[in-house]
């Protein structure tokens, strides 16, 4: 890894945080609710986003090769 | 060609017939049972059970559909055992190697404990969820760094779309109650998403 790809990371770093602040904060929810509205909920959420998310990444993967 | 006339009564006099019947029926089993007020847990783990207890289970099937479709089950038997204790005791020792196999495998759920079973599978899918959403976070960062490109990146789509087909069969498990076999593929996606590590950490 040369200096601009540690710089690079660097910057991706507060979004990378943030993103897994939030992931951990809603696993956290779920694991200790017994809500099950409010999980089927949380897990509509996170499927939209997921497939959201793997277009993108896919795409940009695809960019990258 | 003149083709035989098929009766219900030659129908089920094959055994083939007899088989498929018999595996039909395990088949829609826990369909029957959840129509009777028994619910049951998943049909794949029925299943499993029944076919774990091995062909016994099924030839007892087979005899006891071919007595009720064809003639009462004693008469097959030999002609000494027709009558006295055993014409009684060997048809019910028959029903018993049916039901007690297929009983022990369900699991009559009370209202709280079908509950949970969903609440847990529900929790396994959405933990399978977050770690995915964690790994294209970590994928995203890395390219967009530079850090992952060339053959890695091929090599990194190709994973997460076998991580993602595998959390749609999970999805699809859990969207049609197999509680099972959702948990099951939910940690199938752990597995595949650890398979990134080592392109990440170069």
């Amino acid at each position: 890894m040369n200096a601009a790809q540690v710089i690079g990371l660097i910057n991706s770093l507060g979004p990378i945080i943030q993103s897994v602040s939030t992931l951990a904060a809603a696993a956290a929810s779920v694991s200790s609710s017994t809500d099950k509205a409010a999980i089927a909920a949380a897990l509509k959420d996170i499927q939209a986003k997921n497939d959201e998310a793997t277009a993108r990444v896919l795409a940009k993967l695809s960019a990258a090769t | 060609m003149t083709l035989p006339a098929i009766d219900g009564k030659s129908l089920f006099a094959s055994k083939t017939a007899l088989s498929l019947f018999a595996a039909l029926l395990t088949y829609f089993l826990p369909a029957i049972l959840t129509a009777a007020g028994i619910p049951v847990a998943d049909q794949g783990q029925l299943i499993a059970a029944v076919s774990d207890a091995g062909p016994p289970v099924l030839i007892a099937m087979g005899i006891v559909f071919r007595s009720m479709t064809t003639r009462p089950v004693t008469t097959i038997l030999p002609k000494s055992w027709q009558s006295g204790g055993l014409a009684v005791v060997i048809p019910v020792a028959l029903a018993l190697m049916i039901t007690v196999p297929v009983l022990s495998a369900c699991t009559t759920l009370t209202p709280a404990t079908a509950a949970s079973i969903e609440l847990k599978a529900d929790k396994a899918l959405f933990i399978a969820e977050s770690a995915y959403a964690g790994a294209l976070v970590t994928v995203e960062a890395a390219v967009d760094s530079g850090a992952l490109r060339g053959e890695d990146a091929a090599k990194a789509a190709s994973i997460i779309n076998e991580a993602y087909a595998a959390l749609t069969a999970a999805r699809t498990a859990h969207s049609v109650g197999k509680t099972a076999l959702a948990t099951a593929q939910a940690g199938d996606v752990a597995t595949i998403l650890a398979s990134l590590a080592p392109l990440l950490n170069r």
